[in-house]
């Protein structure tokens, strides 16, 4: 598995924490763990990051997404699109601004989407073709509908050269 | 694509739809994929339908999940036991101009 | 009706280049079926008993005359000289090769046509009403909405992998031609002192577990509508069953959670959505749409005496029996709305060669401004002709072979296209449409008969609308024999009901007498100028079920 985060194959600083494991920095933790003893965790000096199961509502996450600079969200297959939605709750309606994995089963026509939705780190096959992953991206210049991800207009800003509302 | 197998079917084809434009065609005895059920190499029980099966699927980069349907013995003839594979051979009930005989 | 701007053309073209290097690896063997599947899918594209299909959006199933003639082309150079029009208003090719889908793709792109978003886990085609801007008491033109809903859906990147298909019907009349009552969300519009308001429905659909839609809101206001659907479409793609494909749409989560709580967790996620701005739709591009389904160039025209006409006899009488039976009321004096009838025992239904295509591109130039709507029970409607045009019409259409005066009658059947195509099915559907158009080709028997819907599906995926026909047939696998179960009394407009079994199923060579009983039955038993639903509502299922198997 590699990790794709502004267009290039950058090394995973974070490790899953397995328990009786010493605390390094940062520290990636399951949800039900983290969870289990949150103020303990919050408490910490450590960079913090949560794997967030599919099927709960972001909401749950809300009170902690300032102390959380990573959240990763889960594919389990393709054709899952749950995360889509958890993605967009984060961002647009909890204003959580740390570094949003996709992790799972994540193909190359999903990227676009998934950047849209907000995510902004990708677990993808060993062996895929950033450069492909990039340029298939980097074609769809337009879109129709404004969401938490892309920077850049929409079609709905450019026909009627609109601000965005998000500033 | 549902399978239409009968585990207790004594005779079998091999079938799969055709890569470039979704043909029938049927897996020849000599390892190729013919547009004709008459072609077709037929396989009885189920060690052999196995087998045949595993053929037709190493042989299949040129058509879409190969598999096995089972054949009906009438008099001196064998034809397709269920309508779906009948169809399939003959081509569309709906049109004479559409029959697989009318396209070659 | 709507022309792209260039984001439009942009988004497409964008589309076309892609699945044309999907094709390339896939032909190259860089991707395997497995990998190739869902990309083909999302492009239309699907494989069926003997070949490839592609399903060709139609937007709420207006075409111009130019895309008319290019689907036209597009049927003799890359298929067998015909198309199907579909019980979602779209246009289906049933003979395609892989490696020129680009190229077709490319034609389609040219006229600002494409295959996107018609397979997959995706938010569909928008239906409306065929009549939408030519039918009098209309609220608004539903397919301006059906626009904005389109160009709303179209590549979301939140709701491109839903549990399951997605399918929206728009309205703008009271009478609902649209089905909207069995989509998964269907919206009503009508007009207030206030100006436009939506009533918005979920749930309703067919197949395994046929269901009416439940309603969510009933005062929604222009602005607010991408926001009650984006609401919907979010508690939809979170909650919806994903373990069990035939428990996946919408519906089985509807009825699941009640209507009542549904309705709740919709209301909840829109406060929300609107509490951070809403979706955007901004009254400038509600404008820039509507300049777009503003009316045509009427001219100032009387009515004729089309009463008197159609009374006609001897000589007159087929066409006084089409203007009786294929035109409708038009909103402006002097026009009507014309269907074609693509019924007529001798072709599959829905079926248009490509010289019927371009015929009819002609006439729709001729006569109607250019435009023809595909209606869901695969029809074509010219919707603007004048009155004193229909003799001419009616004549060009008959030489054309494209004039009988069956709209609504017992051969104007849908069916979907069964096991002769598609991979799903039990059993045929199709012969079966054309036995039972012929057994009633008799005209003046037909008439007698009276409004008669009779809808076919080959399988329980129920393509064919069977629940919601007067007469609905379901296809069965019966010991691997075609068998084939009626049910009566379902209807699809706004007093939606759902068909019932009547008993026992009939086999292949035994379904089209089953119908001739049931007509028959109701034939006697019926009051004067009783309609077949109302008097299958009155007498119930008795009659009936002693006339198919001799006993009460």
């Amino acid at each position: 598995m590699a990790l794709l985060e502004e267009g290039r194959r950058v090394a995973d600083r974070w490790q899953l924490l397995e328990e009786g494991e010493a605390q390094a920095s940062p520290i990636l933790l399951p949800y039900a763990r983290f969870v289990e003893a949150r103020k303990h965790w919050l408490a910490l000096n450590n960079a913090l990051g949560v794997v967030f199961p599919n099927d709960l509502d972001p909401s749950l996450l809300a009170e902690d997404l300032e102390r959380l600079s990573l959240v990763v969200l889960q594919f389990p297959a393709f054709r899952d699109g749950r995360a889509y939605s958890q993605a967009r709750l984060l961002r647009e309606r909890h204003g959580y601004r740390g570094t949003l994995r996709a992790s799972g089963d994540i193909l190359i026509d999903q990227y676009f989407f998934m950047k849209r939705c907000g995510f902004d780190s990708f677990e993808v096959p060993d062996d895929a073709d950033i450069k492909a992953w990039e340029e298939a991206a980097a074609k769809r210049t337009t879109w129709y509908q404004p969401s938490g991800g892309l920077e850049g207009e929409n079609i709905l800003l450019a026909r009627h050269k609109l601000k965005s509302g998000r500033d | 694509m549902a399978q239409h197998r009968n585990k207790h079917a004594a005779l079998q084809a091999a079938t799969a739809n055709r890569l470039k434009d979704g043909e029938t065609v049927y897996f020849t005895q000599s390892g190729e994929w013919a547009e004709s059920l008459a072609q077709a190499e037929q396989a009885r029980g189920a060690d052999a339908g196995a087998a045949l099966l595993a053929r037709a699927q190493a042989a299949g980069e040129t058509v879409i999940e190969p598999y096995l349907f089972e054949l009906k013995e009438e008099g001196k003839g064998t034809h397709p036991a269920s309508m779906r594979e009948r169809i399939r051979a003959v081509g569309p009930t709906t049109h004479d101009a559409f029959s697989k005989q009318a396209r070659s | 009706m709507y022309r792209y701007d260039e984001f439009d053309e942009t988004l497409v073209r964008g589309r076309v280049e892609e699945f044309r290097g999907q094709v390339a690896r896939r032909l190259s063997g860089a991707l395997t079926e497995d990998q190739f599947k869902p990309l083909r899918l999302m492009n239309g594209l699907y494989l069926q008993l003997h070949a490839y299909m592609l399903r060709v959006a139609v937007p709420y199933g207006t075409l111009s005359s130019r895309q008319m003639r290019q689907l036209a082309m597009i049927a003799r150079t890359y298929d067998k000289n015909y198309g199907h029009f579909t019980t979602r208003q779209n246009i289906q090719f049933n003979w395609i090769e892989l490696p020129q889908v680009p190229e077709l793709l490319g034609a389609l792109a040219d006229v600002e046509m494409h295959c996107i978003q018609t397979s997959g886990n995706c938010i569909r085609n928008v239906t409306a009403d065929p009549y939408g801007g030519a039918v009098a008491g209309e609220a608004e033109d539903p397919r301006l909405w059906a626009e904005i809903i389109r160009q709303w859906s179209t590549f979301h990147p939140e709701f491109s992998y839903l549990p399951r298909k997605f399918k929206i019907a728009v309205t703008g009349s009271a009478h609902d031609r649209a089905a909207i009552l069995v989509h998964d969300i269907g919206v009503a519009i009508r007009r207030t002192d206030e100006g436009l308001r939506f009533r918005i429905y979920i749930g309703g659909g067919q197949g395994r577990t046929p269901m009416i839609a439940a309603q969510v809101v009933d005062d929604a206001r222009e602005d607010n509508l991408l926001t009650w659907l984006e609401a919907m479409l979010r508690i939809y793609n979170r909650l919806g069953r994903r373990d069990n494909l035939y428990k996946s749409r919408v519906k089985i989560l509807v009825h699941g959670l009640g209507a009542e709580e549904i309705g709740r967790q919709i209301r909840e996620e829109y406060q929300a959505i609107k509490q951070t701005g809403g979706v955007p739709l901004p009254e400038a591009e509600i404008t820039r749409i509507r300049t777009y389904f503003a009316p045509p160039a009427y001219e100032k025209l009387q009515d004729e005496d089309l009463a008197g006409a159609m009374r006609a006899n001897g000589k007159e009488a087929d066409y006084a029996r089409f203007l009786r039976r294929n035109t409708a009321k038009h909103k402006v004096a002097g026009y009507r709305i014309v269907t074609i009838s693509l019924k007529d025992g001798e072709r599959p239904p829905g079926d248009a060669t490509s010289e019927e295509m371009e015929k009819i591109a002609d006439l729709a130039d001729q006569y109607s401004f250019g435009e023809i709507r595909v209606t869901h029970e695969q029809n074509l409607v010219l919707a603007h002709v004048k009155q004193k045009d229909l003799p001419k019409l009616y004549h060009q259409l008959v030489e054309a072979g494209l004039g009988e005066g069956n709209i609504g009658l017992v051969a104007d059947q849908i069916a979907c296209p069964g096991l002769d195509f598609c991979a799903l099915a039990n059993t045929r559907s199709i012969p079966v449409a054309q036995e039972i158009a012929r057994r009633f080709s008799e005209p003046k028997r037909a008439e007698l008969i009276g409004d008669m819907k009779i809808k076919i599906s080959g399988c329980i995926n129920a393509c064919g609308h069977h629940h919601v026909g007067h007469i609905g047939i379901l296809g069965v696998d019966k010991k691997g024999e075609e068998h084939f179960q009626l049910m009566l009394g379902g209807s699809a407009d706004e007093d939606a009901a759902l068909g019932k079994i009547i008993g026992p199923s009939f086999a292949y060579d035994e379904v089209v007498d089953a119908v001739e009983k049931v007509i028959e039955a109701y034939l006697e038993h019926r009051q004067e100028g009783e309609p077949f639903l109302a008097a299958y509502r009155r007498l119930g299922a008795e009659p009936f079920k002693r006339a198919l198997y001799g006993t009460a």
